[in-house]
């Protein structure tokens, strides 16, 4: 079953000029599409094409047919085909330039893997017309008919005129055309022939474990010596993506406090057991995810009370500041005789408390946190693992959390849910999160908190930048695993180092390689290069622990004595993503924002500064000309007061003293009567710092 | 109401003094730009000439009047409009507008790519520089690399220099990836582009070229603070400027190397 078009285009190029057609004037060509279109196809489906050039009186000069076949949507082709039709004279054949077909192209391709689509045996043949000069007599020696035998045509039963046949000035009727070799004459000693097989090429596949070869030759008939060899040409084998036939498991999820990092939600295990068929027999490869998501429910919030109001956005107590500037400040509001109006005179507003709601909506959606990569290797039977941080979390609250592992586009279920309620020290409210994209481009997405002075959540833009930073994917955490103190004082000046120390309180964490920190509290410390002082401290690897001491290697020895009581605590390093690891502090050196969190926290946390509100200009024009002025300095506004008296009221105002950032200015001097260059003063712009 | 101030104000055409035949004199900085515009209007129309160079000084102190340069070098735009007035004691009047000048608005050399590239002078840079067009699409002409440009503060301080300003950069620091500035763009402009996402306040004075990119989180603020007097103030208006709330941000940090 072959497929059909279902989709005509036609281009018309009107005008066209090409020296090597056949005729002087060309008045348009005409290209005639039949695609294919399918919705299982990505891409539409080239069936068949034709180009045509017609020229000016109407008539079609060349054509050329194309034709592929096809067994099935999204397979490889079965068949191509290509006519090319011509008014070339061709002698004895085409003598009054009719559009004759001069040469036919077929190719077969088969394969016996069709998810190599690229990789296809053909052969290719093609018959064409052939033109021959002619000797004055027949003449076809035993010799002469070996040689026509060996160009692909019978010497017997040939004609008087094919026995004339010169057999070595053979040409492809475009050949001889194209170097003018063809007489344009009825009676010139030349003669055509349509020959099967002019060209022939094929080109088989062998598979290999990692790859297809593609092997084949071409043999063009009339040169009879002209054999070319094709390939080999080598093809890669692509791993193939196949939806999953296989569930995913969903994995298991922890989670535990990390105090201003939020909540640490720690993911392990899931994947899919996937069969592969080898020849030797079926592999069963137990595969981890690519990533996991994770997921979050609100049980409660901590700054939501018992309260609750039709919008949703209930607020205990005094409505927070707004940090919307006034410019004016009413000192006093009175009567004329000075008392002043308790009840304020105007209508002002100095707090804002919503009505008491008993009933707290509760957000019972699973909501999505982000997504964590899948830290273990792609091996078989290598446990998936991931960490992940939600710092959208507010201190006091509850939260559930659930993941599902991922491969391949096809998500598990949900795995098991995991409460805490967050003690975090610092409430956080912008929310991060980090994806790599497919071209390696890594990209943070931050959501600002609410204003929390609007009546409604969610407002603002969506604002985009490219910065072309170099950054980690994520940091390094490392937080530590026990906590021991030193019973001998000892001073670090040598590289590996046994320390006496109380007994470790989970020894299954004092294990050879894992990182240590030794850390002087009793002593003041010394300064660090920004002058604040920080306690001392040396970092190793334990070699060895046994009952109260531990031998402690790559010690960063400072000289110090470190004293009774001194902490000694070994490291549980999350390392987590690119560039991790212990070169992660050398690698960023000074640089502030080396991690995309913390570039896109420098970016959010700026925005939010800057552009977070609305903001107050202010003209001010100040009687005094101002030179030396420098845009962006700070301005402050001190000393404006004034009264207002409407009915009874007396008020009495002042400009706030905060200040202001110089935007622009304008300064004027005019020549006045008596010839001397006079300044008025300056016209100041500012803007709400 | 007018306060008369002993502002002496000079005037030079082509460093040659012109300020007994002019008229007024107005400088001003327009509101968020660096490019500070002035108006002369003169009766020197007889030396006037497209391509002149304006240098006006203001000073408090009438024995030193050349005490602050208040616009440097500044220059007419070919498109702004001048016009010559002739009053009833036919005397021509010229009004001169221009700008201040300075390479924030040029580029001296046009044509040229600039390839800032986080390596060191040698041959790693000249390679990484390869690396980098190979992959750019934009119109390149000759190319510079630029190197050693480690982190943004280094790039920012080399292109404000390359502007001929005397600069400091405050904000926050990142590690780079090599950056282009195509031949079209000007220091200026590709400045603004890196110092964009940080929202970072300009601070600038004419007089020493001091330009300072100030971080806005920051507690401190730049160079110079003033307070102004309440009796100095003549007139206040005030209005609310909008800004767009920003609510989301992406950033995006393209694959390299």
């Amino acid at each position: 079953m072959a497929l059909i078009p279902t989709r005509e285009v036609r281009h018309v190029l009107e005008g066209y000029e090409d020296q090597d057609l056949f005729t002087e004037g060309n008045l348009r060509t005409v290209v005639t599409e039949g695609w294919y279109s399918h919705p299982s196809l990505e891409q539409d489906v080239l069936i068949e094409r034709e180009y045509t050039t017609i020229n000016q009186f109407g008539n079609p000069m060349h054509r050329t047919k194309e034709e592929w076949s096809y067994d099935r949507p999204g397979g490889p082709p079965k068949k191509y085909k290509k006519e090319i039709w011509s008014k070339a004279f061709v002698p004895a054949v085409n003598p009054h330039r009719t559009l004759t077909k001069m040469e036919e192209e077929t190719t077969v391709f088969w394969t016996f893997t069709p998810y190599a689509p690229d990789v296809l045996a053909y052969r290719r043949q093609v018959d064409a017309y052939v033109v021959y000069n002619l000797k004055p007599a027949p003449d076809l020696t035993p010799e002469g008919e070996a040689k026509v035998e060996e160009r692909g045509q019978k010497a017997d039963g040939a004609t008087d005129e094919q026995k004339r046949f010169h057999i070595a000035s053979a040409q492809l009727w475009s050949e001889a055309t194209n170097k003018g070799t063809v007489v344009e004459k009825a009676d010139a000693n030349q003669s055509a022939r349509w020959v099967h097989g002019v060209i022939v090429e094929e080109v088989s596949v062998a598979e290999e474990t990692d790859r297809y070869t593609q092997w084949g030759w071409r043999k063009f008939a009339l040169r009879p010596d002209d054999v070319e060899c094709i390939g080999p040409n080598y093809f890669q084998k692509e791993s193939w993506n196949y939806r999953l036939d296989v569930p995913v498991e969903p994995p298991q999820i922890s989670v535990s406090n990390a105090q201003e990092d939020g909540v640490r939600v720690t993911i392990r295990g899931g994947g899919a057991e996937i069969v592969i068929p080898l020849t030797t027999g079926r592999k069963r490869y137990r595969r981890g995810p690519e990533e996991y998501r994770v997921f979050r429910k609100k049980v409660d919030e901590a700054e939501r009370e018992e309260g609750d109001d039709p919008l949703g956005i209930w607020e205990d107590g005094e409505a927070p500041p707004s940090d919307r500037r006034n410019v004016i400040v009413s000192s006093f509001v009175g009567g004329y005789d000075g008392t002043p109006d308790p009840a304020g005179g105007l209508p002002s507003q100095t707090s804002y408390t919503e009505p008491h709601d008993p009933d707290p909506v509760v957000d019972d959606s699973w909501g999505s946190v982000g997504t964590a990569k899948n830290e273990a290797e792609d091996r078989d039977y290598e446990e998936g693992r991931a960490v992940l941080f939600d710092k959208d979390v507010t201190a006091g609250s509850t939260y559930i959390y659930a993941a599902t592992a991922v491969i391949q586009d096809t998500e598990s279920p949900l795995s098991n849910q995991a409460e805490i309620e967050f003690d975090g020290a610092e409430p956080r409210s912008y929310r991060i999160s980090v994806r790599t994209n497919s071209d390696g481009s890594v990209e943070g997405d931050l959501t600002m908190p609410d204003d929390p002075t609007l009546a409604f959540n969610g407002f603002g833009d969506t604002v985009d930048f490219t910065i072309p930073a170099v950054v980690d994917e994520l940091g390094e955490a490392s937080y530590p695993a026990d906590t021991v103190t030193l019973t001998v004082a000892e001073t670090v000046n040598v590289e590996e180092e046994t320390f006496s120390i109380t007994p470790p309180n989970i020894p299954e964490v004092w294990t050879p390689e894992t990182p240590v920190v030794l850390t002087d509290v009793i002593g003041p410390g010394k300064p660090d290069a920004s002058g604040i002082l920080r306690p001392y401290t040396v970092r190793g690897r334990i070699v060895t622990q046994s009952g109260t001491t531990v031998t402690v290697t790559a010690l960063n020895a400072d000289d110090h004595l470190y004293p009774v009581g001194t902490l000694v605590e070994p490291q549980v390093v999350d390392d987590m993503g690119a560039g991790g690891g212990d070169e992660l502090g050398d690698e960023t050196g000074d640089f502030e924002e080396s991690t995309i969190e913390a570039l896109v926290m420098a970016v959010g946390v700026r925005q939010a500064t800057r552009n977070g509100d609305e903001c107050l200009a202010l003209d001010l024009d100040v009687k005094m000309p101002l030179i030396g002025l420098q845009a962006g300095a700070e301005v402050t506004i001190v000393g404006v007061e004034w009264d207002a008296f409407g009915n009874d009221l007396w008020l009495q105002s002042q400009i706030e003293e905060v200040p202001w950032v110089l935007r622009g200015w304008e300064i004027t001097v005019v020549r006045d009567d008596k010839g001397v260059l006079q300044c008025d003063g300056t016209k100041l712009k500012l803007t709400q710092r | 109401m007018s306060v008369r101030t002993d502002l002496v104000v000079t005037v030079y055409m082509d460093q040659r003094d012109i300020t007994p035949w002019c008229r007024s004199v107005s400088w001003s900085q327009p509101d968020e730009f660096l490019e500070q515009t002035w108006t002369v209007t003169t009766h020197a129309w007889h030396l006037f000439d497209v391509n002149s160079r304006y240098d006006i000084y203001a000073s408090y102190d009438p024995g030193n009047p050349r005490d602050t340069c208040v616009i440097r070098q500044g220059y007419v735009l070919p498109d702004q409009r001048m016009s010559v007035l002739v009053d009833r004691k036919d005397q021509p009047l010229i009004t001169v507008n221009g700008k201040s000048y300075s390479s924030r608005s040029f580029r001296k050399t046009p044509t040229e790519t600039l390839v800032l590239v986080p390596a060191a002078e040698g041959v790693s840079d000249q390679n990484m520089a390869r690396e980098v067009l190979k992959r750019y699409d934009g119109p390149v002409g000759r190319v510079r690399v630029i190197s050693n440009c480690w982190d943004l503060r280094r790039v920012v301080l080399t292109l404000a220099r390359r502007a001929e300003f005397n600069a400091d950069y405050w904000g926050p620091n990142v590690k780079m990836q090599p950056i282009i500035v195509p031949p079209a763009v000007s220091y200026w402009e590709s400045i603004l582009q890196l110092i964009e996402p940080y929202a970072l306040e300009v601070v600038y004075s004419e007089w020493d070229n001091f330009l300072l990119f100030w971080d806005p989180v920051s507690r401190w603020y730049g160079r110079q603070s003033m307070t102004i007097p309440g009796d100095l103030i003549e007139r206040i208006d005030a209005w609310p400027k909008l800004r767009k709330r920003p609510r989301r941000v992406i950033v995006k940090v393209p694959a390299w190397p």
